[in-house]
């Protein structure tokens, strides 16, 4: 049950997409080892809402494939050379926040800008749920190796309480006094849809009016070997349609996510096979779209694999696979961008080795989808990463099936 | 509204297995010695815990905390055939998830996986169980737990599961107990809430799992439940990244949200961690909450007595909460030094006494200023 909820804010930070003042639409810049570099670029353009813009045409553009070294990305002290704190947050307060944190609260401004700001609702009134896989590995990393080579008391204490990951939700909802509740998410791969779907039943059930769902991740390349890194943050607002409409919010469309489990060992059988087709069908008869696309962060692995059978078998149609990364942050994007102008209904679809998978869908409000200039009206091209096996699946979605990531290199989209 | 049963319930502390162990150290009251952590590597100046006795070291030590204590829990329940009717969650809260994985010499460093989530103990008690449906990880820190049973009563209200196996985890951490102490949060001494001399708290590991499922569904299979989750309430201070809001508004909100209508409360389990601030605010906060009643409503400290076992330490308190629940009494707590008089609070240390309304409110806070209160009450 999530109820009638709406999305009135969409914030981006990923490498090559973020920008404290430009509109995108430039082209995006990956390095030669497939580390994002250079000038944030445009996440969001201006006052429509903070609709991301999408014009590359790739839906996970900003996500760094192959395999990228960390000093090619990273500025002295393990911050991301793609990211510039000052401009996005200020120049004071936030330059020593982890990494995963400032993504978050740049990603939050631009939603809770683009939605007009949170002052409607009370601050017992708005939430926070976010989600998260590997937001503080690389403070992990970096207290374990103190503590084994020195001492707890070389750490300093101002980071000191970073080895709890709610704490970055946290600085969010001081941020913009999100006091009604703060939730945070880890399922591996879902913990982004979890979010949206924890958050938006949190709404229906009352306990806010409005709340922020995010996903943020601050991964390196030795954190998931031979995958994507995966960097950024994205932020929704979500609040029930009513309470929008009456504030005269502009809707950016609807979105729903349900996240389920089939057990590694069982996705294969048959019960398996009938489990994920039944949640597949029934996302996209959520969706109620005939010409929605479905869209695949797949990890290769049996529960991935079974997912995207299921998928095949919906009648909508399918784009080949990308390949995910270590986190949870690329079927978010996704999600996110599905409320590019113009862009046809999306079914996301995601799963992992562990067993979790999600769906989720996000509908463009008929009016925005119209009203957007047609240079943002081209359908995304092919998904960087992406695995198509030979003679791999058509637009139609027949015939495709999983490849594993290959170890180096990026492609473009 | 669909009521939420508890059916079954789990627990493996410091105390030992089981919640027969825990109820037996409950009676006992006996304040358990912390030991040094067996980690050449956690160079830390309190290097204490509470650990669970006879768990082998390597790998998954978190997940085998878990398994266990949902072993015991649907044993309780009387749920050991499968398959189960209707459907069937997951809802694991967890500050540190499975953090040994990469930690540096405590466990096989690659094992040919690209990535190796940390929080992956919701999954493993999923793929354990072999069940398919809703399964969840929180880590809303050392109020985990507490967030995890009242998400699974929400998917059971939603109408959106039948049965949720829910609770929290927690095992040693190098980086957690090094962050800890590193704030200077941790006791030297031992964990005593409400102590005029309390300096701190003691970390430790635990595993509490509830059995919740939709009253329809527990008396088709004719289970015989503990109690009914009443009401929860959830907030958030917005305030400091570890300092609790000194007015203790938002958990005094949660609070109310939690009883509801349903009026006082016959016992309180507080947070109550032994850190000085924290364990003044929330005893400001129930005497707000409960007003001139609270010198009457008796606290029970379940941190004295197994540590504070992060985001196990709510589910642990729902496991008492169920226990005092059905034997209708509220332990003596643990012997402390001298109550601090500005912890204002009933805290019973020289016997037992009878819980005199069957309603036990379960208190959970958290940096980041997460709070969630809920109660535990009599069925009808």
């Amino acid at each position: 049950m999530t109820g009638d909820v709406v999305v009135t804010g969409v914030g981006i930070v990923a490498p090559g997409t973020a920008a404290p003042t430009g509109r995108s639409g430039g082209p995006r810049d990956i390095s030669s080892t497939g580390a994002p570099s250079g000038r944030s670029g445009g996440a969001l353009d201006g006052p429509s809402a903070g609709v991301p813009s999408g014009t590359s045409g790739c839906p996970l553009d900003g996500l760094s494939a192959g395999v990228p070294s960390r000093t090619s990305g990273s500025a002295p002290g393990g911050r991301e050379s793609w990211f510039d704190v000052a401009a996005e947050l200020g120049p004071r307060g936030y330059k020593y926040l982890p990494p995963a944190s400032q993504y978050l609260l740049a990603a939050a401004r631009r939603a809770v800008a683009a939605a007009g700001g949170l002052e409607h609702a009370a601050p017992h009134r708005r939430a926070a749920a976010v989600g998260t896989n590997g937001a503080l590995r690389a403070y992990f990393d970096d207290v374990d190796a103190k503590v084994t080579g020195g001492h707890s008391d070389d750490l300093s204490p101002a980071g000191a309480p970073y080895f709890a990951v709610n704490v970055l939700s946290g600085r969010l909802a001081s941020e913009h006094l999100l006091k009604a509740f703060s939730l945070t998410l880890t399922s591996p791969r879902v913990a982004g849809f979890e979010a949206v779907e924890t958050g938006a039943r949190a709404l229906a059930l009352g306990r806010a009016d409005v709340l922020v769902a995010a996903a943020m991740e601050h991964g390196l390349p030795h954190h998931a070997p031979g995958l994507p890194m995966e960097q950024g943050a994205v932020a929704i607002v979500l609040e029930p349609r009513a309470r929008a409409e009456e504030r005269g919010a502009v809707v950016l469309g609807t979105c729903f996510a349900r996240a389920g489990f089939a057990p590694p060992g069982l996705a294969a059988t048959s019960e398996g096979r009938r489990r994920l087709a039944e949640q597949v069908e029934r996302a996209a008869a959520e969706l109620g779209a005939a010409d929605a696309e479905v869209y695949q962060v797949l990890d290769g692995s049996p529960v991935s694999r079974a997912l995207e059978a299921a998928a095949g078998a919906v009648g909508l149609t399918v784009r080949p696979a990308v390949v995910a990364g270590g986190g949870c942050l690329a079927p978010s994007l996704l999600l996110a961008r599905s409320f590019v102008p113009a862009e046809r209904p999306r079914l996301v679809i995601t799963a992992t080795a562990e067993g979790n998978f999600a769906l989720a869908g996000a509908r463009p409000a008929p009016a925005h989808r119209e009203s957007r200039a047609p240079a943002h009206n081209e359908s995304p091209a092919p998904a960087h990463n992406e695995s198509r096996a030979p003679g791999g699946r058509s637009p139609s979605g027949a015939g495709s099936s999983y490849r594993p990531p290959q170890p180096t290199g990026s492609q473009p989209c | 509204m669909t009521d939420v049963l508890v059916t079954g319930v789990g627990a493996v502390t410091c105390q030992g297995y089981g919640a027969a162990a825990l109820q037996q150290a409950m009676t006992g009251a006996v304040a358990p010695v912390p030991e040094r952590i067996p980690d050449p590597g956690a160079n830390l100046r309190h290097p204490l815990i509470l650990r669970v006795p006879g768990v082998a070291p390597g790998r998954g030590r978190a997940a085998r905390l878990v398994t266990t204590a949902v072993s015991e829990a649907l044993r309780d329940a009387g749920l050991e055939r499968r398959p189960w009717p209707g459907r069937v969650g997951v809802v694991i809260g967890s500050c540190m998830g499975e953090a040994m994985l990469h930690e540096s010499g405590r466990c096989a460093e690659d094992d040919g996986a690209g990535w190796r989530p940390t929080f992956r103990l919701a999954s493993a008690v999923g793929e354990w169980l072999g069940a398919f449906g809703v399964n969840t990880s929180i880590s809303n820190a050392c109020a985990a737990g507490g967030f995890a049973l009242c998400l699974a009563a929400d998917l059971i209200r939603s109408g959106e599961a039948d049965m949720v196996i829910s609770g929290g985890v927690d095992a040693y951490s190098r980086v957690g107990w090094a962050s800890f102490d590193r704030l200077g949060a941790i006791d030297p001494v031992r964990c005593r809430p409400f102590d005029r001399e309390r300096r701190g708290t003691i970390l430790a590991e635990g595993a509490g799992i509830l059995v919740l499922e939709s009253g329809e569904h527990a008396r088709e299979r004719g289970a015989i439940g503990y109690g009914r989750i009443a009401g929860a309430g959830w907030s958030c201070d917005a305030h400091h990244l570890t300092a609790p809001e000194p007015t203790g508004e938002q958990i005094v909100r949660a609070m109310r949200e939690a009883l509801g209508g349903s009026g006082e409360p016959g016992c309180v389990i507080p947070h109550g961690t032994g850190t000085r601030l924290n364990d003044l605010v929330e005893s400001r906060a129930l005497r707000q909450v409960l007003g001139a009643r609270t010198g009457e409503v008796p606290l029970y400290s379940a941190k004295a007595l197994v540590g504070h076992t992060g985001g196990a330490a709510a589910a642990l308190g729902a496991v008492a909460a169920a226990l005092i629940l059905r034997s209708g009494t509220v332990p003596q707590n643990v012997a402390i030094g001298e109550q601090d008089p500005e912890c204002e609070v009933y805290l019973p240390v020289s016997g037992p006494v009878r819980l005199r309304t069957p309603r036990v409110m379960v208190n959970a806070y958290a940096f980041g200023g997460n709070n969630a209160s809920f109660v535990l009450e009599q069925a009808a």
